[in-house]
């Protein structure tokens, strides 16, 4: 019977890993397709990289890699500092407002983005940053679920250490820079991961924002391929590597981290 | 009685301490939340267009009227609404099963779990624009539905089968996030509660009913929260399926609240009328957030 058990519960793995992986392996398999043998099993032999090439040669591609690296790489740092720095100061100090402010931040975290999208656009186009990275970046520097979690992760680390590097002659910004931070691994690496994947993968604020083709991130150009050529599957779903490979790398790096993090900083609630 | 420690030698520079911490924070908020979140209330009481902007004025809820006449958003509303009815509980249910499978101690658990997560960090763009060519006439996996009664059709352009495919995509990817959050309920658990209940002579089936069951409730409360505020924004997948087309193609078989708002809002610039729809979208997901507060999480 216990081995019966064991023999269900692997089946039912093995189905779930299959449907998890069999669009992933379609995906890379039919990207190095020749045109002539697409929708059709062959083998490995006939594999090449001229979709890769194509597709680079005739779309900014690098361009698309490029902007979206340099507003991904903004927010992560933006959000990291800021949200931290913020959910330090409601987990450690006492002042007026604390428990409003809190509430603020819970509250905040209801209200979709889609709900802000047209005033954000609209003050945007007022500074005239419309069509520019930085409309991607400024509005994007902070998030109150991060805040949240930054706040619930600094309430378990114990106030010792604040105190010790009190002792030590350290200030407040000395505290939080070189002891707390340095100390909070699992919680920087979900936000960093959350940050990276939510802005590496970000689509309804980038293509409302862009106007120009140069200035696309890597979602709206693969995107924008994608509806000029749909035809030509080997070659969009080469945009579709190069849009995913990424993004699964830096998971696949840092998800040990990633897991925990989830734990240790209470999006469990 | 208040400790002694290092935050409370000097009141009032711990105060401005923590003000200066939050400041850069605030001031973000402020500017590119608050305000925008104040202006879309605002907005929705107006008739207001950014291009042609001489005629913008104050229509007070003519906007709301006008949103409840129309057809095309009770067509939004009910697909919206399809969309949570089935994503929310076939994903909370998958994610569980996954959770609880990958919580039994086998080797190679941690590829299961890799594997299971690894959807959700791919953009949907990416993810649509596969499953779209997945589920394309004559594939396989179109032809195994056949076996079900299906139709041999591409789903993407079909009327019918369109919205089945953005729930069906939508659900692969969120299921390793929910089982991660299910996964970091279980942790809780002491192994001692599960031996002192297998001591008792309890089943597995009664073991999870009144054991793991419990615990997970907070973290299930959570899931089916967030799942239904994410679930009523799906906006790219269906952007993918449109193509090049209006959004909410093939044939306003996926116009959903978001893109009801959107179309109104940046393609026909009637951004007063959007910003209405916007509301109601606000609206619906506070009040299916307070409803579950209610029902499902009576004693956290």
């Amino acid at each position: 019977m216990r081995t019966f058990g064991k023999i269900i519960v692997g089946i039912v793995l093995v189905i779930f890993a299959v449907a998890f992986l069999f669009p992933l392996f379609y995906t890379v398999y039919n990207s190095l397709l020749p045109d002539q043998y697409v929708g059709s099993l062959v083998s490995p032999k006939y594999f090449t990289l001229d979709n890769f090439e194509t597709i680079f040669l005739n779309y900014p591609v690098g361009q698309w890699f490029l902007n979206t690296i340099i507003v991904t790489v903004c927010c992560v740092v933006g959000n990291v500092v800021v949200n931290c720095m913020a959910g330090y100061a409601l987990s450690r100090f006492e002042f007026p407002g604390r428990n409003g402010i809190f509430l603020v931040v819970l509250g905040s975290m209801m209200i979709p983005f889609q709900f802000i999208l047209t005033p954000v656009y609209i003050r945007l186009a007022d500074l005239k940053w419309n069509d520019h990275l930085i409309a991607l970046i400024v509005p994007f520097l902070f998030s109150c679920l991060y805040i949240f979690m930054a706040r619930q992760f600094f309430i378990s680390i114990p106030k010792d250490l604040d105190e010790a590097a009190r002792v030590d002659g350290l200030g407040y910004a000395g505290i939080f820079f070189r002891i707390i931070l340095p100390n909070a691994g699992p919680l920087l690496t979900s936000i960093a991961i959350l940050c990276f994947t939510g802005n590496w993968n970000s689509y309804l604020a980038p293509s409302t924002f862009m106007v120009t083709r140069e200035n696309f991130t890597l979602a709206v150009g693969v995107k924008t391929v994608r509806d000029l050529m749909y035809v030509r599957m080997n070659l969009i779903l080469c945009g579709v590597v190069i849009l995913s490979v990424p993004i699964l790398i830096v998971f696949l790096l840092l998800q040990k981290h990633f897991v925990e993090g989830v734990a240790a900083s209470g999006i469990k609630g | 009685m208040k400790k002694l420690n290092a935050f409370s030698k000097n009141k009032y520079s711990q105060w401005a301490t923590a003000y200066l911490f939050l400041l850069p924070a605030f001031v973000l908020w402020l500017i590119w939340f608050c305000m925008p979140v104040l202006q879309s209330f605002g907005l929705s009481f107006f008739k207001y267009n950014y291009v042609m902007s001489n005629d913008n004025h104050f229509v007070g809820f003519e906007n709301y009227v006008n949103i409840f006449k129309d057809k095309e958003f009770l067509n939004a509303f009910v697909h919206s609404i399809t969309i949570v009815v089935f994503a929310v509980p076939i994903q909370t249910f998958l994610s569980l099963m996954m959770a609880l499978l990958i919580n039994m101690k086998f080797r190679g658990r941690g590829v299961f779990r890799t594997i299971f997560y690894s959807p959700y960090v791919i953009s949907p763009i990416a993810v649509a624009t596969v499953f779209m060519y997945l589920f394309t006439e004559d594939q396989p996996i179109v032809k195994f539905f056949t076996l079900f009664g299906l139709e041999n059709t591409s789903w993407a352009v079909s009327v019918r089968y369109a919205l089945p495919l953005v729930i069906m995509m939508y659900i692969w990817q969120q299921c390793g996030f929910y089982m991660i959050m299910f996964l970091s309920g279980l942790q809780t658990i002491s192994p001692e509660i599960m031996e002192a209940a297998e001591i008792d002579g309890a089943n597995k089936i009664q073991t999870f009913w009144h054991v793991t069951f419990p615990v997970l409730r907070p973290t299930t409360f959570l899931v089916i929260t967030y799942g239904v505020i994410t679930s009523f924004q799906v906006f790219d997948q269906i952007s993918a399926i449109a193509g090049q087309g209006i959004l909410g193609a093939p044939g306003n078989a996926l116009s959903t609240l978001v893109t009801y708002f959107y179309l109104n809002a940046f393609k026909y610039g009637e951004i007063g009328y959007g910003s209405a729809a916007a509301v109601i979208l606000f609206i619906l997901i506070f009040l299916a957030t307070l409803l579950q507060k209610k029902f499902l999480d009576k004693d956290v």
